[in-house]
């Protein structure tokens, strides 16, 4: 029995309800939703069946078994790999390449982005508009353009391997020890006077000056020492008197200043003479050390068409023992950091500790090193000499260069052992290398994504109120406490995820190395898809990498940003 | 603290701001004309004047906030020049309210008036906390301690921001049109507090619309336009018994 269901309880004809139901927003919401799924699973249908029966009509049906083939190809660069592994092992190298490029160039770009957005910002004009000037020409060109032009101008470019440009330049300088010496002042200087008040860090730097000015003086007019100025002029036996005179004259203007001038213009003239004077009497009594330390320096960066050599970096038998030093350094350092904020909060002291922090860590990475460095080495090695195993010490075995590679390593005193890059007649003898591939594409995604961080960071940096920026100062605030405790929080808000997309922009446009053929994992399932003709599940593979890494980085960012963001009603 | 100890005062001490023919630009437009005036302690000073007459830059050059270009700003036997330290020690002794709130969105009502005292006067965190609470009681609202600014409502987070820079333990309090981004019915909390304020000894400079406000708790009364101070006196002097016919004009027109 149909009872009042509608409230007026007047009853209505069947038809004329169900005509009410058709414009009902309710009843039309969910046919909308119903219509459009069975059209999208119908879609989906059929491009699905059309592309199992095109795979049919090839003979292939789609699965990974294939990926155990041999994969036949060679990958340049990659040592672990060879054209007798899998398909699974290309793709291997494939995705290490990438993710190694994607992880620097993140790392690169937000560097790279940070500076430029700040420098965007900066008060020097100059620099403000070589900055906007770059950053316009890189937004505004297409990527592959900015890898071909790195890859084909700049990398390819580069001089050939017996032109290498290198860094540091090989060469021999030497130090003056007077300089180190007066370095060694300054330093002292620098922190007796780091506390003390103005007046009195004027006073001790115009004397420090003064008499740095008196000194280079005498030693241009005269070289080294008074002695050589005597000869060099012939005036040898004027030269006490000149001193004299030189003396007098100063001692009298000291007395002068003392008897006459007052406050400020005393302290500064006192402060002059005074260096005047320190500077003569170290000048003649030759005070100054001569020689010097002499530094070779040996190339640590080679740069050339062929790639970037960086030295080898081996851990030798004993980096154990010195990472374990490490490992409870930065323990103890982490401690030490806990415990100064806590006493810090507690009594208000304010104690450096970041700074005792680092300090205690690096004392331990340091005592570490030479501690297990000076362990005693075991006296022989056996080593093979013409083809027989015969035991000798090891400074000989070192010597003649008998050792293997392992032996070396095991035998080795320090926790690391680094190889400088060499030359070898028509290629690098030792070091590794980034290929050119990798450099240009590199260096292409680190400028052109920094290009756009910058105008994130910059628009980040300006989103923070005016008001923001008076109430610090107003309450006081140093310049540094200002950007860490005011604008920093408050930009990276702001910044963070517009700052995700240029990340997953990034970690996809990586995909353009299969322009200058870089073997990322596109560019390898690429050829794994022609090869096998599986080009279907290649592309899936390939789709499925991209998605786990951009929800892996957007992943990250999601939870970074939830923890800047504001509590508003 | 009646009105009668507070002349007394400001007749014998020195002047704790001094201003000496301070002129200052925006561009080619002169916002400051010789703006010459002394402030004792203990002394509430409110500045009033149409909008565009240099009041607000006037009180923003004692603390810095506007650089004036001649004359002389003397706070508290501190000359303000070019010399960050002295700057640094000018503001630590001025707290200042501004016209829209400024607190720090990303910090707990406790931290924004912890901020300060911990990082400029190195204060421990309990000196600081307590110290906090006792203003945020004083204010008024002590059970918003804990919840962020952008949870207030606009009377509570000017209250908020007026405890902040009393956490400094200034000697000198610059209001900036404290009242005029506020709904007309949370004027009077923060009145209210502002009137507390002044009758604890504190030093005022304090620009606002609120006349009644000014003749209530104001020692003395400035009058700017076109920035001059054009006419000063007691609050009965000025309202009552207007000299200047600019002044007569303002006073007809808002009263």
């Amino acid at each position: 029995m149909r009872t009042a269901d509608a409230a007026s309880g007047a009853k209505k004809p069947v038809l004329q309800r169900a005509l009410s139901l058709l414009t009902d927003i309710r009843f039309l919401r969910v046919v909308g939703q119903l219509v459009f799924l069975a059209l999208l699973v119908f879609l989906l249908a059929q491009v699905w069946n059309n592309i199992l029966s095109a795979l049919e009509a090839n003979n292939l049906n789609p699965n990974l078994e294939f990926m155990q083939n041999r994969a036949g190809f060679e990958i340049g660069g990659a040592g672990d790999y060879s054209a007798n592994d899998s398909y699974w092992e290309a793709f291997r190298v494939g995705l290490e390449n990438t993710l190694s490029v994607v992880l620097a160039g993140l790392v690169g770009a937000t560097l790279l982005g940070i500076l430029a957005g700040i420098l965007l910002l900066s008060r020097n004009w100059l620099l403000q508009n070589i900055t906007r000037f770059f950053v316009e020409i890189l937004r505004n060109s297409p990527l592959l353009v900015v890898i071909f032009v790195m890859f084909f101008v700049v990398v390819l470019s580069l001089p050939q391997l017996r032109d290498s440009l290198t860094f540091p330049q090989e060469a021999i300088a030497t130090l003056p020890t007077s300089w180190i010496l007066l370095g060694v002042i300054a330093l002292g200087m620098w922190v007796w006077l780091r506390r003390a008040d103005a007046a009195k860090r004027q006073f001790w730097w115009t004397l420090f000056a003064s008499a740095l000015v008196t000194l280079i003086v005498l030693h241009t007019l005269g070289g080294a020492n008074p002695d050589t100025w005597g000869e060099l002029n012939g005036l040898g036996a004027l030269l006490d008197v000149r001193f004299l005179v030189a003396a007098l004259a100063v001692g009298g203007g000291l007395a002068a200043i003392l008897v006459f001038m007052k406050d400020e213009a005393r302290d500064a003239a006192l402060a002059v003479l005074a260096g005047v004077a320190a500077g003569l009497a170290v000048y003649y009594f030759g005070v100054l050390p001569n020689g010097g330390l002499r530094f070779e320096t040996r190339p640590i960066i080679w740069l050339n068409n062929r790639g970037l050599t960086y030295p080898e970096i081996w851990a030798t038998g004993r980096f154990a023992e010195w990472a374990a030093f490490i490992t409870i350094g930065l323990g103890f350092a982490v401690a030490i950091f806990f415990y100064l904020r806590r006493q810090t909060e507690m009594t208000g002291k304010p104690y450096p500790r970041v700074r005792i922090a680092v300090l205690a860590a690096v004392i331990f990475t340091v005592v570490g090193w030479v501690i297990v460095s000076s362990e005693p080495v075991p006296a022989t090695i056996i080593v093979q000499q013409d083809g027989a195993l015969i035991e000798m010490p090891v400074a000989q075995a070192l010597e003649e260069d008998l050792m293997t590679r392992e032996q070396a390593l095991a035998y080795a005193t320090a926790p690391l052992e680094i190889v400088l890059p060499e030359r070898q007649g028509l290629r690098m003898g030792s070091g590794d290398t980034l290929s050119p591939e990798y450099v240009a594409l590199l260096l292409a995604l680190v400028i052109y994504t920094a290009a756009f961080i910058a105008e994130i960071v910059r628009a980040g940096i300006l989103a923070v109120p005016r008001g923001q920026l008076e109430a610090a100062r107003a309450l006081g605030l140093s310049y540094n406490q200002l950007l860490r405790m005011i604008i920093l929080p408050q930009a990276l808000r702001v910044i963070i995820p517009p700052m995700t997309n240029q990340y997953l922009n990034l970690a996809k446009n990586s995909s353009l190395a299969v322009a200058i053929s870089f073997a990322d994992v596109y560019q390898v399932m690429f050829t794994v898809g022609n090869q096998s003709g599986q080009s279907v599940t290649t592309i899936i593979i390939v789709m499925v990498t991209y998605l786990v890494l951009s929800l892996v980085i957007s992943g990250i960012m999601n939870w970074i940003n939830a923890r800047f963001q504001l509590v508003t009603r | 603290m009646s009105d009668v100890t507070h002349s007394e005062n400001t007749a014998s001490a020195e002047p704790i701001i001094i201003c000496r023919k301070v002129n200052k630009w925006f561009g080619e437009f002169h916002v400051l004309r010789d703006v010459t005036v002394d402030v004792m302690p203990r002394e509430v000073v409110v500045v009033i004047g149409p909008s565009g007459s240099g009041k607000s830059t006037f009180i923003r050059c004692i603390n810095r906030l506007e650089e004036h270009q001649e004359g002389e700003i003397i706070v508290d036997n501190i000359t303000m020049g070019h010399d960050i330290r002295n700057i640094a020690a000018i503001r630590r002794e001025i707290g200042m309210v501004f016209q829209q709130f400024n607190l720090f969105p990303h910090l707990t009502v406790l931290n924004n008036v912890m901020l300060a005292p911990m990082n400029v006067r190195r204060w421990s965190k309990e000196k600081a906390e307590q110290k906090a609470r006792e203003l945020l009681d004083r204010v008024g609202i002590p059970e918003q301690a804990e919840k962020y600014p952008g949870q207030l409502s606009g009377g509570q987070q000017q209250r908020v921001a007026i405890a902040r820079a009393l956490a400094m333990e200034p000697k000198i309090m610059l209001f900036d049109e404290p009242t005029s981004a506020l709904d007309p019915e949370m004027v009077k909390e923060v009145l209210d507090v502002m009137k507390e304020v002044t009758s604890s000894g504190m030093t005022m400079v304090c620009v606002t619309h609120e006349m009644g406000f000014a003749r209530e708790v104001a020692d003395r009364i400035l009058f700017f336009d076109q920035g001059r101070i054009v006419e000063t006196g007691t609050p009965e002097q000025l309202f009552d018994n207007p000299q200047h016919p600019r002044t007569k004009l303002f006073l007809s027109q808002i009263l």
